[in-house]
C-alpha cells in the first residue's frame, strides 16, 4: 500500500447514496436494538464489497462509534456528543443526520463537570464554557 | 504518553516544520529512550538533546516544578527562539510575527485565585523574598509558545524563576501553583519590570478568530480517561491536519505503522 493512500483512506471515501442509507437504517436500528448489530454487519459485508470498502476498516469504524455511544449515555457530555457525531461522520452518516437519530440531548451542564479544579498548562481538566474540554482551537480540526 | 499525545507531538513538529523551520526537542534519557523505541528520534530536524537535561544538576524539586526542564532548555537555547509544548500544533506560517523584537506568548490568564496564589501564600526558600519591583496585578502568560528574542531578557526571565525554584522545598497542598507562578506569572511579571510588553498570539484562549493554534491543553485530562475518544480524536487529527502533510514520508509511515486500520 503506498504511505499517501495510507492518509487517504483516514480522509474519508466517497460512498454511494444506498450506502449511506444503509448505514443510517444501521445505525437507528442497532442503537434502540442492539442485539441486531451482528447479523447488520452481514449485510455490510455485502455493502462494502459492491462499494470496494474495505469491511474490516468500516466495522472497525462502527465498532467504535458504539463504543463511544455506550460511554456518551453514561454522562451525556457535550464533549463525547461532539466525538460521536465525528465518528458517525467515518461511518458515512453526516452531521444533519446524525442529529436527527434517536439520541438523548448532550447536557449543557457537563461543559463544566470538571470545572471545579482550575488546573493551567497541566494536562489536567481544565473546561470553559465555549470549547471542548478544554482544548484550544478545536474548531481547526473539525469540531 | 498514549496514541493521541503522541500522535499531537508528531504533527507538533511536523507542522511547525512545515511552516515555521527547524525545530528541536530537548528531552531527558527517559524520554529520549521512549522516543528511540517508538523510532521517532527523527522527527526533529534540529536534533533530540538529551544532554542538557541529563548534565545540568539545579537543586530544583522536580516534582513540585514538574516544568523546571522547560527553563533549563530556554537558558541554554541562544534567541531568537520560539519554546513549542509537544501538544500545541502550530498550522499556520508565522514568519512576520518572528522577526520583530520582544516577547510573543500564547494567550494571557486569568489571575484565577486558585492556580496563581498570593505571594503571602507561595512557598519560598529560606530567606528568600520577593523584590518590590513584582507587579503581582499583571495578567500571567500562557508559555505552551514563548518567543523571545532578547538575550538579556531571556537571561533575566530565567534567573528570576531559578531563583525561586532553587532549595525550594516546602510542599504545597497541589502541584500547580509553585510551578505556574515560576514559569507563567514571573515571565509577565519580569516583562512588566522590563517594560517588554507580552504580546499574544491569541486574546484569550477560545478565541473565535484562532486560525493558527490547536493546544490540547485540558483536553488531555478527558483524553487519558477514555480510549474511544482518543480513538476518535486520532483519526480526526489524521483527516484534517494529516492531509497537510499527506506527501511526509515520516508521517505516511507513521500513520501506516500505528493508524492502519485494515
Amino acid at each position: 500500500m503506498s504511505t499517501k493512500s495510507t492518509i487517504a483512506a483516514h480522509t474519508g471515501q466517497r460512498v454511494s447514496e444506498a450506502m449511506k442509507h444503509f448505514m443510517i437504517s444501521l445505525l437507528t436500528d442497532a442503537m434502540a436494538h442492539p442485539e441486531n448489530l451482528e447479523s447488520g454487519k452481514k449485510h455490510l459485508k455485502v455493502y462494502c464489497e459492491s462499494e470496494r470498502l474495505n469491511y474490516r476498516a468500516v466495522e472497525h469504524n462502527l465498532d467504535l462509534f458504539f463504543r463511544l455511544l455506550a460511554d456518551y449515555r453514561k454522562t451525556n457530555s457535550m464533549v463525547l456528543y461532539h466525538f460521536l457525531r465525528l465518528q458517525a461522520q467515518f461511518c458515512y452518516v453526516d452531521k444533519a443526520t446524525f442529529d436527527a437519530l434517536p439520541l438523548a440531548a448532550p447536557n449543557p451542564d457537563s461543559l463544566s463537570e470538571n470545572q471545579t479544579r482550575s488546573a493551567y498548562h497541566t494536562g489536567a481538566d481544565l473546561v470553559s464554557s465555549d470549547n471542548f474540554g478544554g482544548m484550544v482551537g478545536g474548531h481547526l480540526i473539525g469540531l | 504518553m498514549n496514541d493521541a499525545e503522541i500522535l499531537t507531538m508528531v504533527l507538533s513538529a511536523l507542522m511547525w516544520q512545515k511552516y515555521n523551520g527547524s525545530i528541536s526537542l530537548y528531552t531527558d534519557k527517559t524520554g529520549y529512550e521512549f522516543l528511540r523505541d517508538r523510532e521517532l528520534l527523527g522527527l526533529w530536524d534540529g536534533g533530540v538533546n538529551a544532554e542538557v537535561l541529563e548534565t545540568t544538576d539545579y537543586p530544583i524539586d522536580a516534582e513540585v516544578f514538574w516544568a523546571a526542564g522547560k527553563l533549563i532548555a530556554l537558558e541554554k537555547q541562544a534567541t531568537p527562539c520560539v519554546m513549542l509544548d509537544t501538544d500545541l500544533i502550530v498550522t499556520r506560517p508565522l514568519h512576520k510575527l518572528l522577526k520583530k523584537p520582544g516577547i510573543i506568548a500564547l494567550h494571557p490568564e486569568e489571575l484565577n485565585g486558585e492556580a496563581y496564589l498570593s505571594p503571602d501564600v507561595l512557598k519560598r526558600p529560606r530567606n528568600f523574598s520577593f523584590p518590590a519591583f513584582y507587579n503581582w496585578e499583571v495578567l500571567p502568560s500562557n508559555t505552551a509558545f514563548l518567543y523571545i528574542a532578547d538575550e538579556q531578557f531571556k537571561d533575566f526571565y530565567v534567573g528570576e524563576a531559578k531563583r525561586f525554584m532553587f532549595h525550594n522545598t516546602d510542599r504545597p497542598m497541589e502541584m500547580v501553583s509553585q510551578m505556574v507562578f515560576a514559569e507563567q506569572r514571573l515571565l509577565s511579571i519580569c516583562a512588566d519590570y522590563k517594560k517588554m510588553p507580552v504580546q499574544y498570539l491569541l486574546p484569550n484562549p477560545f478565541s473565535g478568530i484562532n486560525e493558527t493554534i490547536v493546544h490540547l491543553w485540558g483536553f488531555k485530562g478527558m483524553l487519558r480517561r477514555n480510549e474511544n475518544l482518543q480513538a476518535v480524536y486520532c483519526k480526526q487529527l489524521i483527516k484534517t491536519l494529516g492531509k497537510e502533510l499527506e506527501t511526509n514520508r515520516f508521517f505516511q509511515h507513521y500513520v501506516q505503522v500505528y493508524f492502519s486500520e485494515a
